[in-house]
């Protein structure tokens, strides 16, 4: 099956919703930052605020969040992107709430994408609003529809990201058929839930938000891992990754490209640039001599 | 050698506080002390959560208490907590102020005058500039005059010089710490930079993760929560943003002097 490459090197990227702004990508290209491209976060159809703060809580061992897509309006956006002085390639994410906001949306910016990453999976969003989004990753149908109409509005690659919260494998397999160009494994898992003992209360807004960091990375491994045998699509793994043997394995999986995002926490400009060129360093050093392509899927010894 | 995984932090995220006084400073400004001191930087700040409101940055004008103005919603509530009410913090957050040896000058406008309080602790001798609309806006005076000499100016002449702070621009110092309304601090930048003072500057802008994550905070770029909240003079010349417009909840950029749309 043909497929649309997105060519980015080194083949790292950040996460949708870390960093999230042209303008933070910017600053982190001006600095040296190891990454080959950049991820937006996602982007709606009309602005919103997204919920209340607390949106984020360290549990310790990994993240809850809630942001609940925040999004400045479309036009703003494409003002941001049109003034954005850039040389890496940016990877558009966006988030509808039916086929037809996904397509207006890749209408819109297509010129601005090296590829659009569909965010099918958001597990944020407030009650009476979900419509689509709520139920979007649970329905393999639903997948397909919005899959085809991006389909129809770009010749850009289309990368589907799953939740690990569903059968991911009917998703896939929907999103795929429908002619996604790769698969994003994988968006928070949950959801979960934070308590604040002294205050006697739960911490995030309306309780529960998406866990990501070192807890997501096995289960996000596995997906990779699962996908790569069952679909012919080139797979972006996301989750959980801190160090280079955590890329590593997702490569060894089956993954093309890494995103990093949860590692960046409390880390300045400066450290997060000096992160990303120690997890590459490290892919580097594994690699010895050896081309990339020679690890990914490689760890599929049965 | 390739760098080793890091450990897992294992921390609380949260330090839960009580509230053992409010004091009001003005009709609209009320200091909240806590049962704890925090080992802080001036300019550093505390994320500070009232449940079932919301959770906003306030920096320390204390080692053991933030200074909030009523603005809104939040602050309200915040500003009529009760002695005795438990709050969950996270902090001391971001980068302070660095240490400023030999001439110093504080300049500080409206609520910027909080953190500069706390400011005024940590350096020798600083001279003071403060500016307000009204007498009323001229925060911790006594304390300031307490720590060194103090220049006052206000838009209605109801205290001190009438006028605006930028009008006893410029001073020769070593280093200048500025503290208020961005315009002003701005137009402060613009007068200090003609001398060889070495200024430093204390932002603000809407925060939600404050843990560098999100980018709701950016200004040009640069995360608020982690590379600030206190930039050099040398790094704001790279900020189109400072001056101009901030990101709104939504990421909507609005003017930092108050206004709808700016993009």
């Amino acid at each position: 099956m043909p497929t649309r490459l997105v060519e980015i090197h080194p083949p790292l990227v950040n996460a949708s919703g870390i960093f999230s702004y042209l303008d933070v990508f910017i600053r982190l290209e001006r600095e040296g930052v190891c990454l080959g491209g950049f991820v937006t976060k996602s982007i709606g159809p009309a602005e919103r605020s997204g919920n209340d703060n607390p949106v984020v809580f360290d549990t310790g061992y990994g993240l809850l969040n809630s942001l609940a897509l925040p999004t400045p309006p479309l036009e703003q956006w494409l003002a941001e992107f049109e003034g954005a002085d850039l040389e890496k390639p940016v990877i558009v994410s966006i988030f509808g709430f039916s086929a037809d906001d996904f397509a207006d949306l890749v209408n819109r910016l297509d010129r601005y994408a090296l590829a659009f990453e569909l965010n099918l999976s958001c597990p944020n969003v407030q009650p009476g609003e979900q419509s689509l989004m709520g139920m979007l990753a649970e329905s393999p149908d639903q997948v397909g529809q919005v899959v085809a109409a991006v389909r129809g509005a770009t010749d850009k690659p289309i990368i589907a990201k799953l939740s690990p919260n569903t059968d991911y494998l009917a998703t896939a397999q929907a999103a795929c058929q429908a002619g996604a160009d790769y698969l994003a494994c994988s968006n928070s898992l949950g959801p979960g839930l934070a308590i604040d003992p002294g205050l006697s209360c739960t911490v995030l807004p309306g309780g529960t938000g998406g866990l990501t960091g070192p807890p997501l990375k096995p289960i996000s491994l596995a997906m990779v891992y699962k996908l790569y045998d069952l679909l012919p699509l080139p797979i972006i793994a996301y989750g959980g990754v801190q160090c280079w043997q955590d890329a590593v394995d997702y490569f060894l999986a089956g993954a093309s490209i890494v995103g990093l995002g949860t590692c960046f926490a409390r880390k300045s400009t400066a450290e997060v640039v000096g992160l990303t060129w120690d997890i590459w360093r490290g892919v580097l050093e594994y690699l010895d001599g050896r081309s990339l392509s020679e690890i990914i899927g490689a760890g599929h010894v049965h | 050698m390739a760098v080793p995984c890091p450990r897992l932090s294992g921390r609380a995220m949260y330090t839960d506080v009580t509230v053992v006084e409010n004091r009001a400073e003005s009709e609209t400004v009320s200091s909240l002390f806590f049962d704890r001191r925090f080992k802080a930087r001036a300019g550093q700040f505390l994320m500070l959560w009232l449940p079932g409101v919301g959770e906003k940055p306030y920096s320390l004008s204390y080692a053991n208490g933030i200074t909030v103005k009523k603005v809104g919603p939040f602050s309200n509530a915040l500003a009529s907590v009760k002695s005795g009410t438990r709050l969950a913090v996270r902090g001391p957050l971001g980068k302070g102020f660095s240490q400023m040896p030999g001439r110093v000058l504080l300049i500080g406008g409206g609520c910027g005058m909080a953190p500069l309080r706390l400011l005024a602790q940590q350096v020798e001798e600083p001279l003071i500039l403060l500016g307000g609309k009204t007498a009323d806006d001229i925060l911790f005076l006594k304390e300031f005059q307490g720590r060194g000499e103090v220049k006052i100016t206000t838009e209605d002449g109801s205290t001190g010089k009438k006028g605006l702070i930028t009008e006893l621009l410029p001073e020769r110092a070593d280093y200048a710490a500025l503290c208020g309304p961005e315009p002003m601090m701005a137009a402060s930048l613009k007068l200090l930079s003609q001398e060889r003072t070495k200024v430093f500057v204390a932002l603000e802008r809407y925060m939600k993760c404050a843990m560098g994550l999100c980018g709701a905070c950016t200004c040009s770029g640069y995360r608020v929560c982690v590379d600030g909240p206190v930039f050099s003079a040398a790094t704001l010349i790279d900020m189109r943003d400072f001056g101009w417009r901030r990101r709104a909840k939504s990421g909507r950029f609005e003017p930092v002097s108050g206004g709808v749309s700016c993009f």
